[in-house]
């Protein structure tokens, strides 16, 4: 027998304590003046299963769909957008003690005896009419610049990969907290009833990176429906999904119309919400069983259109693959597609890494917001491209004429978003003439994540979700709109 | 660091309240023991005034003087302090006079020596009523007494000592001054009763804004764009067990929406001249600044200028049933967004008509992808306050454009992969406030798109090739 025989899922020793002893009283003084509430009418905090809390954003929303594409590892913002000139010339010169103004540094460089300065050895130029900077590993994107808002004086709190990470996409250090997706997901629900509203799409440009975890896509304390499904590349885009050889559709169906009765039961006995969240994810996995080789299914896409995204496009589970994937399931109204692309750490041999990267990203990225922009989608999606914190401008280990690394580096980096919310053609925020501290603008990742959902209507201080006796938020008690960045 | 005129001065609330209840029940016992001497039967009370009145003269001396070292210590000047401090030493004069007088009288019971005496106490309780009321703005602040009180006698008092008038309620919220709407009432609530025209305690005023702008005398209050290094945000912020939390203890404190307000006031720079229309708005305050000054206009994607009442509940019925999804835009707002995510090309030209009774609602409409035909668009026609139309891969053509041609709200029109050529432009001259225009993949060629954009300079057209070198469509 089980002893699962009350109800203890639902209800906390603090929730039964503090409820317990006013419940009754407070029931009957709710019902005299508001008698909805005895029959069943709509509970604020507990939305039926599968319908987002928020019946409609909290203001008109700028955009409806958000592609993120994370560049895990942290990109070098020194050899990529933020031009230095001065750190090119004083190459090699020891970084002043008056720009560190001793702050931390990694474990990994702390305890090197000089900190030479390290100009970048690729070329600037200003593109486009708008005149952003852009240097010669990003060809692709330089012609693009036009579209893209730049936000060069983003800055966090972590200093190592993981942290990082889970910082930007969860608004914690500790992982455990849900994930941005995680958050639009309970908040605005799903927009297509046969997809997850939160996808995960992972991709690495070399080997030997920085790992990720399944808690940066994780839903945290929310009801586990809303957590990312991650895509794969191969046979089964999500794992486990497909009928096993003999069962057919029909027998499936039936399979989970008695498991949902047995189920259904169970949430009587036991009234574990997680139940609900269970039977959601069965029927959701049901009609994903045709939508997902649906769409993953890149037959019908014209060869014109493959190669706007580069040779890479037509090898799944590559970053130019899920670029144009994101596009499909952006067509599809999926509402947060998270592409992960491993491989920006560079400690050592930059030169030489950073250019492989910048080769796996620059074309597909580029395409994605052409191929967006000509199908109108850009204008009410919301594209970022950026890592977890920037580079330091000094070399970890030793600088040579042609080789020099970069340690981690939380004070500044660079990030840019394109589509209709932000501004286009546009650059924000300044660093110091040597790239080590932010002069103008700063933006804190709370601040990012507050606009990110400004963007999407939503006010960043009322998407909360009690648990554990304490009103949790993406941006903490943090955070604030950047107005300048909104169109 | 001790200070003992300040100390003693800061007694002064302590010690005033005593001889204001002997005072006064010494009056009492002299009315009731008048009243009883006049029926013939003298009452035993009689022998409690003359201690009762000589305790509270001796009270009230120790109270002025303890009000003269407070006022020493610096931020009192104006009129209801000079008002309070005269009527103050008046009230200890008088009721010293008064306990005298009673002496005399009762050595030498002649008519002037208790006509003397009853003109003295009958003073002394008049003057201590103007003197409490003085010392009580002081401390509370003007109208602190009758804020509260029922509306008949309000409007007594309004019509006995009538008041300027405030906000002019005609003005649009977007054209109120930031400073006077919204900040100077708070200032005004909480603040000023201290540091004001009447008392400014620290050298600091904030009555006004060159006051304000010159700070107290530990410098200035506010520093713009800054409210962590802001003394006047940073103060009233604090938790209320703080020793340095403004207003001070047990005092009234700034509620979160007027905290909020002060914060945002200071971010943006502390401006005392702009209006609500010349700064941003923060989301985290947009909701206090309407409820104060009635609705903004929204922020964010353009919206005809019109309020429709809330969908009809049979209609939004019909729409769903029809495979449409029809969610409203945000919480509060009329206005939908229709969508065919679910529908695909279930949506034919019939279930388009269906939409008609939710014109005054459609803003977003996307029918991209669905079966909708230029009949279809007939019906589209008809939808009044569309803003953003997607009609991409459909089969509407050239003819069916000419229904768009009354969508005076259009934005947005997504026409890509449809079979839409130069002559389908040519319906769309009149839609003067169109941005978007999507033509990929469709017949229309760039001498049209030029002529169009001539005519349309606000017009963006989108055609595949619109940036960079690439080639676009196939």
């Amino acid at each position: 027998m089980s002893n699962h025989d009350d109800s203890g899922f639902c209800c906390d020793r603090r929730r039964f304590l503090s409820t317990g002893s006013l419940g009754l009283g407070a029931a009957a003084l709710a019902s005299l003046l508001d008698p909805r509430l005895l029959q069943g009418g709509e509970a604020k905090t507990a939305p039926a299963n599968g319908r987002p809390v928020l019946a409609a954003p909290h203001t008109p929303p700028r955009v409806r769909r958000v592609i993120y594409l994370f560049q895990s590892g942290a990109p070098s913002q020194l050899d990529l957008f933020d031009h230095k000139p001065l750190l090119q010339t004083m190459n090699g010169e020891e970084l002043p003690a008056s720009v560190r103004m001793g702050q931390r540094l990694t474990g990994m460089t702390a305890y090197q005896k000089s900190f030479p300065l390290a100009g970048s050895q690729f070329e600037f130029a200003r593109h486009g009419a708008s005149g952003a900077w852009v240097s010669e590993l990003l060809p692709h994107t330089a012609k693009i610049v036009d579209e893209l808002c730049f936000v060069r004086s983003m800055h966090t709190e972590a200093i190592n990969h993981d942290p990082a990470v889970t910082f930007v996409q969860t608004g914690s250090q500790q992982g455990g907290r849900p994930s941005i997706g995680a958050w639009l997901s309970y908040g605005l629900g799903s927009e297509n009833e046969n997809l997850p509203g939160f996808i995960v799409l992972l991709s690495r440009g070399r080997s030997g990176d920085q790992p990720l975890y399944s808690w940066l896509w994780g839903s945290g304390f929310l009801p586990s429906q809303h957590q990312g499904v991650p895509f794969r590349s191969g046979k089964d885009g999500v794992l486990y999904l497909s009928d096993p050889e003999g069962l057919d559709r029909s027998g499936r169906r039936r399979m989970l119309d008695t498991l949902r009765t047995m189920e259904e039961k169970q949430r009587e006995r036991v009234g574990d919400p997680e139940i609900d969240a269970r039977i959601a994810q069965y029927e959701m996995a049901f009609r994903m069983q045709t939508a997902v080789p649906e769409v993953t299914d890149l037959s019908d896409e014209p060869d014109s259109v493959i190669d706007m995204y580069g040779p890479e496009a037509r090898v799944p589970g590559s970053f130019a693959a899920n670029c144009l994937l994101a596009r499909r399931l952006a067509e599809r109204d999926v509402r947060f597609i998270q592409l992960y692309h491993q491989g920006w750490d560079q400690h050592g041999n930059l030169p030489k890494d950073i250019r492989i990267m910048a080769r796996s990203v620059d074309q597909p990225t580029a395409a994605l917001v052409r191929d967006l922009r000509r199908r109108g989608l850009l204008e009410d999606t919301l594209v970022i491209w950026g890592g977890e914190f920037g580079r330091t401008n000094y070399s970890q280990g030793k600088l040579t004429k042609d080789d020099y690394g970069r340690d981690h580096h939380p004070r500044c980096f660079t990030i840019w978003m394109a589509g209709g919310g932000v501004k286009k053609g546009f650059t924000y925020g300044e660093t110091d003439d040597l790239g080590y501290n932010i002069v103008r603008d700063p933006v804190h990742v709370h601040d990012f994540q507050a606009t990110l959902l400004h963007m999407l209507g939503i006010d960043h201080e009322r998407l909360v979700f009690k648990h554990q006796g304490r009103r949790y938020r993406l941006t903490d008690v943090h955070g604030r709109v950047v107005p300048d960045l909104l169109a | 660091m001790s200070d003992l005129p300040v100390f003693l001065g800061r007694l002064h609330p302590v010690l005033v309240h005593l001889p204001i209840g002997l005072l006064v029940a010494a009056g009492c016992f002299q009315a009731w023991v008048s009243w009883r001497r006049r029926k013939g039967a003298p009452s035993a009370l009689d022998a409690a005034i003359g201690p009762l009145l000589w305790l509270a003269a001796l009270g009230a001396v120790a109270a002025a003087a303890a009000g003269y070292l407070l006022a020493t210590s610096g931020g009192y000047a104006g009129g209801v302090y000079d008002r309070h401090q005269w009527l103050g030493l008046g009230v200890a004069a008088f009721t010293l006079g008064a306990a005298s007088a009673r002496v005399h009288a009762s050595h030498r019971p002649d008519r002037n020596a208790r006509v003397t005496y009853a003109v003295l106490l009958i003073s002394s309780l008049a003057l201590m009523v103007g003197a409490a009321h003085a010392g009580a703005t002081l401390t509370h602040g003007e109208g602190y007494l009758t804020e509260h009180a029922p509306s008949t006698l309000k409007a007594l008092i309004a019509f006995l000592a009538p008041e300027p008038p405030v906000l002019d309620a005609t003005v649009p919220p977007e054209q109120a001054v930031v400073f006077d709407a919204l900040v100077e009432p708070i200032l005004e609530s909480r603040c000023v009763s201290c540091h004001g025209a009447e008392r400014s305690e620290s050298g600091l005023r904030l009555d006004d804004p060159q006051r304000i702008g010159a700070g107290g005398d530990h410098g200035a209050v506010v520093t713009p764009e800054r409210p962590a290094s802001s003394e006047l945000w940073r103060r009233v912020s604090l938790p209320p067990s703080h020793p340095d939390v403004m207003p001070p203890r047990g005092r009234p404190s700034v509620t979160a929406a007027e905290g909020a307000l002060l914060r945002w006031w200071i971010v943006e720079g502390a401006p005392f001249e702009k209006t609500l229309g010349e700064v941003e708005v923060a989301p985290d305050v947009r909701s206090i600044v309407e409820a104060i000054l009635g609705p903004l206009p929204p922020g964010g994607p353009t919206l005809p200028p019109v309020s429709p009442d809330a969908p009809d509940p049979g209609a939004l019925a019909a729409a769903e049933a029809a495979g449409f999804s029809v969610k409203p835009i945000a919480d509060g707002v009329a206005f939908v967004l229709v969508q065919t995510t679910n529908a695909g090309d279930a949506i034919e030209d019939a279930e388009v008509a269906a939409l008609a009774p939710l014109a005054p609602q459609i803003v977003w409409l996307d029918l991209g992808g669905t079966a909708v035909t230029d009949a279809g668009l007939e019906s589209v026609g008809r939808l009044a306050h569309v803003v953003r139309l997607d009609l991409s891969r459909t089969a509407v053509s050239d003819a069916g454009l000419a229904h768009l041609a009354d969508l005076a709200y259009l934005e947005s029109l997504n026409l890509y992969g449809t079979a839409v050529s130069d002559a389908g432009l040519e319906h769309l001259e009149l839609l003067s406030r169109l941005r978007w225009l999507y033509l990929w993949q469709t017949e229309a060629t760039p001498a049209a798109i030029e002529r169009l954009s001539a005519l349309l300079p606000e017009l963006e057209v989108v055609a595949g090739g619109s940036f960079g070198e690439e080639p676009t469509s196939p």
